[in-house]
């Protein structure tokens, strides 16, 4: 398998062992390089098939999978979903039950402040996730304990993503899916504002919805993508990052 | 008097399970058989913990979801590492953009020097840890043509159906695909 040695094991043998031809021609059983090729490579499919063996995965995944499933089971249809023509009118309707929520959301909510606001400011930057009802009986999402108090929804919920900035001078919510960017706001149309808030309205996908605020006395940075990049520039510019607790979509 | 113990057969007990309704009888078979081989081809695809659990527990869910679709073309064995394989990539693109992707293998550690006499249970594990690097070098569909075929000892039939390729173009991949692995283990200190 050096320069110098003969390759042709895996230049032709590695194939015909994959298309379950046999190595009938004698070069493959007297050429010292084939033989040795062949018992690396041998040996490689060996490991290929170990790999893994050793791992511990969590020992409770199947009750997580069974409490996702009963979660979605047991779902009402979702109104919009339903009745497209009046989707917009009842989203609107819920709005004061969301308000109402959120705000008892925010009270739960546990910002994590890398620093103290240096500005004048009437309250702190909060950031609350409220997941939007649907008609009749309504669960809606549960924060799982297990995962840092995560709100766990399923694909088709909707849920609401709200901030108050504070009166911070500069201030974006952004909403990040499986640690890339999907939402500024404002700046992206799912977002609305009015006075210091911040709102978006997002369907549920698969993944992990990580909302966070930014606020600062000064122009942000530009966002680069993921959370990591984005929260270190906002924290080394001085800005406030306030993470509500992820949701996760099943 | 002989006593024969009853051979279980996972497939044969899931497709009993659909016939009379029983969807979550047939999820917990299904689990139980292939839970474990899901999580290790997921963690080979994806390189993280986390992702290869939240893989398998969305393949379980989509394949409970499915059951009423399920066509008996195929074995629960192929179908379910089929809607793995399409989750790992789902998880793949979503995480393109992450810079570390690859470059931080939760559980890898550095291989020790491969020495004469080093325990051989912890030479193995270093050797299995390198091979996870190099796999994690790979394009996606090159680790996932390679893993399918060796870890999870799918036919190339099988394998052609669930990733829509010819089986011929998969045989010339994996075996163009073992030459990478093989170069990049020696690379790693892992000459044979």
């Amino acid at each position: 398998m050096s320069d110098a040695s003969c390759d042709r094991f895996e230049r032709e043998g590695l194939l015909r062992q994959e298309q379950g031809l046999p190595l009938d021609d004698e070069h493959f059983a007297t050429c010292p390089d084939c033989l040795a090729a062949r018992a690396v490579y041998d040996r490689l499919r060996q490991d290929l098939a170990m790999l893994g063996l050793d791992a511990q995965p969590a020992a409770d995944w199947q009750v997580k999978v069974r409490a996702a499933i009963d979660e979605r089971s047991t779902s009402a249809p979702l109104p919009w979903a339903a009745k497209t023509t009046t989707s917009k009118r009842l989203s609107w309707m819920w709005i004061p039950t969301g308000l109402a929520a959120a705000t008892l959301a925010f009270v739960l909510a546990r910002p994590l402040m890398t620093s103290p606001p240096t500005y004048s400011v009437r309250g702190e930057p909060t950031v609350g996730v409220l997941p939007l009802p649907t008609e009749g009986a309504r669960r809606g999402g549960t924060p799982d304990p297990a995962r840092g108090g995560e709100l766990v929804l399923t694909i088709g919920d909707r849920f609401i993503v709200q901030a108050d900035t504070a009166g911070a001078p500069f201030a974006e919510l952004r909403v990040y899916l499986n640690d890339a960017l999907i939402v500024r706001c404002p700046g992206d149309a799912v977002c609305r504002r009015e006075g210091t808030w911040l709102e978006v309205t997002l369907d549920a996908t698969v993944g992990r919805y990580e909302p966070i605020l930014f606020t600062a006395p000064r122009p942000l940075t530009l966002p680069r993508g993921t959370v990591n990049a984005d929260t270190d520039a906002a924290a080394t510019a001085g800005a406030t990052v306030t993470i509500e607790p992820s949701i996760r979509v099943y | 008097m002989m006593a024969f113990a009853a051979i279980s057969d996972p497939e044969q007990e899931a497709l009993a399970a659909l016939d009379r309704g029983t969807f979550d009888a047939a999820l917990t078979i299904l689990m139980n058989a292939y839970g474990g081989a899901v999580y290790r081809y997921c963690l080979a695809m994806l390189s993280k913990t986390d992702l290869a659990e939240d893989a398998r527990q969305l393949t379980f869910i989509q394949a409970h979801q499915g059951f009423r679709h399920f066509e008996r073309r195929s074995s629960f064995r192929s179908w379910i590492f089929g809607i793995a394989h399409h989750r790992c990539l789902d998880l793949l693109k979503a995480h393109r953009r992450r810079q570390d992707r690859f470059s931080s293998l939760e559980d890898a550690v550095e291989p020790p020097e491969p020495t004469e006499s080093a325990d051989t249970r912890l030479a193995a594990r270093a050797r299995g840890q390198a091979l996870t690097r190099c796999l994690s070098k790979l394009p996606q569909e090159k680790r996932a043509a390679v893993l399918l075929r060796f870890q999870q000892e799918l036919s190339y039939p099988e394998i052609a159906s669930l990733v829509n390729e010819n089986a011929a173009a998969l045989q010339m991949r994996v075996s163009r695909t073992l030459i990478e692995l093989r170069k990049c283990l020696q690379r790693e200190g892992w000459a044979a």
